[in-house]
């Protein structure tokens, strides 16, 4: 049993696992870098949430026309019941359709996003949180 | 809290601090099995004319032999009980003793080994411990080992012949920082497992099972999740009866695009088997 003790923790100091997390980029940003941000009420707060992290170089949600893409999302959100016999519970579902044009109104990128929250707001900051990290920069970590 | 979070812990140790820490744990590690194992793990029962006499001539000779008057030291009295004696393997001989034996055992009690006495001997001492045990459970901290990671983490196990269970949770940081994401503080990860428990015997558990392993990068963004299959196994050693290490390996044969077992960082193929190691208090019976 010592021996296999030291056999065990000998394997294991030498053996350190390659355990990588990665994403790939949605699309090309060396061609994309500039995008503009369509989305109602909630395109500041999908710009806080792209924040530094995006792959694009520059996030804007005035629009001048100058931005390489524009993202166009509509959010939206849908109660169920999710009583059980002893309690009363309303959730949410959040859904967010997403699409990415650039200047000559051709589509580069679209897509939908869903989630499930307890309120009606987390349920959409969720899936704009989704949409976020669609575009989020590419990594391997 | 979970805009807080991140921030606290992207401020904690830096790359000096966190190698001093793996340092100290590693020889922890190191250190705990080395005590252990110098301690009398296992202890024989007291020799009976149907077990050690026969296997120990030299044990078995009678009390009023010379030469054990002159190779063993006598007890201040009779009824003061001799320290442990260890016996080589080399001094036992081959016909009476199983190859597991233990190595340390204890020291003959002459009157016990007096056919008048053996039977109050038998009644009264412990039976050794080295067969199948009832269940075993512990709860202790673990270090994955993932290269250019430090996930350091809590664990708990339970286990019975045949089945066992378990959970685990542990927290991400780089060591360095890479492209893409300018902080060290990655997020935490959970797994829970269960399955069979393949050897329970007292002093060892080895496990095999799966489950799932959910990684959550909330340190880096909110959204960035990531899950994978878990086949796993494990060891638990106890070198005494609360304190146990444990050896963890598992595969990930399924896993989300975004969560890479075996695969380096800068690209191509690595090590697939993630290691961890732990201490755990805890027991057996």
């Amino acid at each position: 049993m010592k021996a296999l003790s030291f056999l065990l923790l000998s394997v294991s100091l030498v053996g350190c696992a390659d355990l990588t997390f990665a994403k790939q980029a949605a699309l090309d940003y060396r061609q994309y870098r500039t995008v503009c941000i369509s989305a109602r009420s909630w395109s500041s707060y999908l710009q806080t949430e792209m924040g530094s992290s995006t792959g694009f170089a520059a996030v804007t949600v005035a629009c001048s026309g100058d931005e390489d893409a524009v993202l166009s999302v509509s959010v939206s959100t849908e109660s169920y019941d999710n009583s059980t016999d002893e309690t009363t519970d309303i959730d949410y579902y959040g859904y967010a359709d997403y699409e990415l044009t650039d200047r000559d109104g051709q589509v580069i990128d679209s897509g939908s996003v869903k989630s499930d929250s307890e309120t009606s707001d987390e349920a959409e900051q969720d899936v704009l949180d989704k949409v976020a990290f669609h575009y989020h920069a590419p990594y391997r970590l | 809290m979970a805009r807080f979070l991140p921030r606290l812990l992207a401020v904690l140790p830096n790359r000096g601090v966190w190698r001093a820490l793996c340092g100290a744990f590693a020889t922890l590690l190191v250190l705990t099995p080395a005590v252990g194992l110098s301690a009398p793990d296992k202890v024989a029962a007291p020799a009976t004319p149907g077990n050690a006499a026969p296997a120990a001539p030299e044990q078995a000779a009678p009390a009023t032999s010379s030469n054990d008057a002159s190779t063993r030291p006598a007890p201040a009295s009779s009824s003061e009980a001799p320290p442990p004696v260890r016996y080589e393997s080399a001094d036992v001989g081959p016909e009476g003793v199983p190859d597991d034996a233990p190595v340390v055992v204890a020291p003959v009690d002459r009157a016990a080994t007096a056919p008048s006495a053996a039977s109050d001997s038998e009644s009264d001492e412990p039976k050794e411990a080295t067969g199948p045990t009832e269940w075993s459970a512990g709860i202790g901290a673990e270090m994955f080992l993932a290269r250019g990671k430090v996930m350091p983490g809590v664990m708990m196990h339970a286990s019975m012949p045949g089945l066992y269970i378990g959970a685990e949770t542990a927290l991400l940081w780089l060591v360095e920082q890479r492209p893409g994401y300018d902080g060290s503080f990655l997020g935490s990860q959970v797994g829970i497992h269960a399955g069979m428990n393949v050897l329970h015997r007292s002093g060892v558990d080895i496990n095999l099972g799966l489950g799932p392993d959910f990684y959550w990068l909330w340190g880096m963004t909110s959204s960035a999740a990531e899950r994978a299959l878990a086949l796993r196994a494990e060891v638990h050693y106890w070198p005494d009866r609360t304190h146990g290490l444990v050896f963890g390996a598992r595969v990930y044969p399924l896993a989300t695009d975004g969560l890479q077992l075996g695969e380096k960082q800068a690209g191509g193929a690595g090590w697939p088997v993630l290691f961890t190691l732990g201490v755990e208090i805890g027991g057996y019976r």
